[in-house]
């Protein structure tokens, strides 16, 4: 059983769900907030090891929330989610450290993937 | 007069002729008559004054001599007459001459101006008038020039009887030269051997082997637009003022039906001209409508993108998770499996119609090496498609200048085009890949032996969701994908089709012209890798 914390910030409750379905019987604790305010009080709480981050959301947006969120977890890893890869703010959340970014769709396997190989890589740290 | 009352004249000449000669003949018998008569007693004429006169010796002598006096006086009048008649004939035969000549020049007259009239070529009109000219006066060799006024020289345009390298080399400026200096006066000018005019003279002495020659100049209102040159070399008898005077009027009326054949020719061009400009209008505009449908596909693409994504991404995630559930020999599986992939495939749909909101604005662009790339589908294409029916063949043109542009999305083209090639060939057959260069554009042809596109759907081929593939094997977009790439690399395609025979694509692609850089972005859709920055704390 790990201990990973996964946090997942979409204004898509389908979404989130998903996320929780795909994740939380692989034995990772995954909290979702419907927006970036509710994602920065998440993590004014407790640290997370890594934060999937939907991109357009109304109000606050992806990479506003992200920058957020770093200031108070610089440590985490940081994944943007969009909808519509052409988007410049794409290029503003790599460039500002964002790992990676997932356009969707994308699939159960792509996810389990992802969290596995950035687990190993912390354990190895 | 014609030739039969000539000939009736002499023999009427030559009979006046025999009977003076019987005339003299008798006067003389009758002269030796009157001595014979004198000496014989028995026949002595009665007495009376004109026998006192004859008895007389002296008086008989000098009759005899007056009568012969008569007689050589009648003589010399008839050969005088005869030699004034014979004068006559002469004059009359080389009017005749003169008339007969004048008629045909007249015929071939009527009938040049008719050829001149009619005839709107004006290579063949410009032969037809050097030609003429030397029928007209006689002339050995001939050259009609033509006034370069930009260059102020004359060029021969036409001639006859000079050597092709003199034709082609000759350039005289306006002043110099015979041809120069009518050019420039717009006079007509008569050489003869005997004395060259002294305005021209050193200009003459280089055609050594010219005795003889008229230059008239070609005017078009009160413009000088070249010269008529007509020359003597082997005929020994000069030129002279009748031959000006035909050859001057000859060039009023020539240079009046070449100016016409001239003006033909502008008039001929200038709608060449504008049937070009009207193909290249309809080409733009077929462009430009393919490419506002692209542009709004491209804007709707965009606007839906997100919205569709989403709930394609929530049904694709259940699918999977589901199918993890179940055994993959359920039934349940199988029908799982056809929603996950047929959930794929609209994602493809969605991800191909994003491409258009942005292109020309993404993935890298550099210089690109196009054989490298159509060798690089090549080989895709065989392993994918592993189709041992289809041979494929290629002709890369060496020396081949890069293109400007996505290294990727040029091969996603070119795999497009491929594969299209390959659905055309369901019975196997041959893709002939060629590419080639030339001025500034590089060309990638894909020629194959399938079953063609028929004409009507010649002009749907690159629209959004157009297909003749039946259902499953291509969504309408493969080659709308390839058209908006193209154009935003500044370059077209070309079809060429007959149905039975098979379809001829071309890429065209206009050479790369130094570091045309646009900014890097994100080009793929899914995974977008960016290397975790250095953690802060170690």
């Amino acid at each position: 059983m790990s201990h990973h914390r996964i946090l997942v910030v979409d204004d898509e409750e389908e979404i989130r769900q998903l996320f929780v379905d795909i994740l939380v019987p692989k034995g990772y604790e995954v909290i979702a907030a419907a927006s970036g305010p509710e994602a920065i009080a998440h993590a004014r709480e407790r640290p997370f090891d890594l934060v999937f981050l939907d991109i357009k959301m109304p109000g606050m947006n992806g990479v506003e929330a992200f920058e957020a969120l770093r200031s108070l977890h610089p440590g985490a890893h940081y994944v943007m989610i969009t909808g519509y890869a052409g988007s410049h703010l794409v290029d503003k959340s790599l460039a500002e450290g964002a790992l990676l970014c997932l356009s969707k769709p994308f699939g159960v396997a792509d996810i389990l993937d992802l969290v596995r190989s950035l687990e190993r890589q912390q354990a190895a740290a | 007069m014609t030739i039969m009352e000539a000939d009736g004249l002499r023999a009427i000449e030559r009979r006046e002729g025999q009977l003076w000669l019987l005339a003299f003949f008798f006067i003389f018998l009758l002269a030796v008559g009157v001595f014979v008569m004198d000496s014989a007693d028995d026949l002595r004429l009665p007495a009376g004054p004109l026998e006192a006169l004859l008895s007389n010796w002296a008086m008989r002598s000098a009759l005899l001599v007056v009568v012969l006096l008569i007689c050589a006086y009648f003589r010399e009048r008839v050969k005088m007459l005869q030699r004034a008649n014979r004068t006559l004939l002469d004059q009359v035969r080389q009017d005749q001459r003169h008339l007969d000549e004048r008629a045909r020049l007249l015929g071939r007259w009527g009938e040049m101006s008719h050829a001149l009239i009619t005839n709107s070529n004006q290579d063949e009109l410009l032969e037809l008038v050097v030609h003429t000219a030397i029928e007209f006066i006689d002339g050995d060799t001939a050259s009609l020039m033509l006034l370069d006024e930009g260059k102020g020289e004359l060029r021969i345009a036409a001639a006859c009887g000079l050597p092709q390298e003199i034709i082609a080399s000759t350039r005289i400026p306006v002043g110099e030269g015979v041809a120069g200096f009518v050019a420039q006066e717009g006079e007509p000018l008569l050489l003869t051997s005997d004395g060259a005019d002294p305005r021209v003279a050193p200009q003459l002495r280089r055609g050594e082997e010219i005795r003889s020659a008229i230059c008239v100049p070609l005017i078009v209102e009160g413009q000088v637009v070249g010269t008529l040159n007509v020359n003597r070399t082997r005929t020994v008898q000069d030129f002279d003022r009748t031959d000006l005077n035909t050859l001057s009027l000859f060039a009023t009326q020539a240079v009046l039906a070449i100016e016409k054949a001239r003006l033909y020719a502008a008039g001929q061009q200038q709608v060449e001209t504008l049937r070009h400009m009207l193909a290249e209008l309809e080409r733009a505009q077929a462009q430009l409508i393919q490419s506002e449908k692209l542009a709004s596909l491209g804007l709707l693409a965009g606007g839906v993108a997100h919205e569709i994504n989403n709930p394609l991404m929530v049904i694709l995630g259940r699918a999977e998770l589901l199918l993890q559930d179940l055994a993959a020999e359920a039934p349940a599986a199988r029908d799982l499996d056809t929603i996950r992939r047929e959930t794929v495939r609209i994602a493809d749909i969605v991800r191909n119609l994003l491409r258009f909101s942005r292109e020309g604005h993404d993935g890298a662009v550099g210089p690109v090496d196009v054989n490298r790339a159509v060798e690089a589908v090549v080989s895709m294409t065989r392993q994918i498609l592993s189709v041992d029916s289809v041979v494929i063949d290629t002709d890369l043109g060496p020396d081949l200048p890069p293109v400007s542009g996505n290294s990727g999305q040029l091969q996603q083209v070119f795999t497009n085009i491929a594969i299209n090639a390959f659905h055309a060939m369901p019975g196997g057959g041959k893709l002939f890949i060629r590419t080639t260069h030339r001025g500034g554009e590089i060309s990638v042809s894909f020629t194959d032996t399938g079953f063609g596109i028929p004409p009507e759907h010649l002009g749907n081929i690159f629209d959004p969701f157009f297909t003749t593939k039946r259902e499953g094997k291509g969504t309408g977009l493969g080659l709308t994908v390839s058209y908006g790439i193209i154009r935003a690399h500044h370059g077209d395609i070309r079809v060429e089709s007959e149905p039975g025979k098979g379809t001829c694509f071309t890429v065209i692609l206009p050479a790369h012209a130094g570091a045309e850089a646009l900014p890097q972005q994100v080009s793929q859709g899914g995974i977008t890798t960016h290397e975790p920055p250095p953690h802060p704390g170690g």
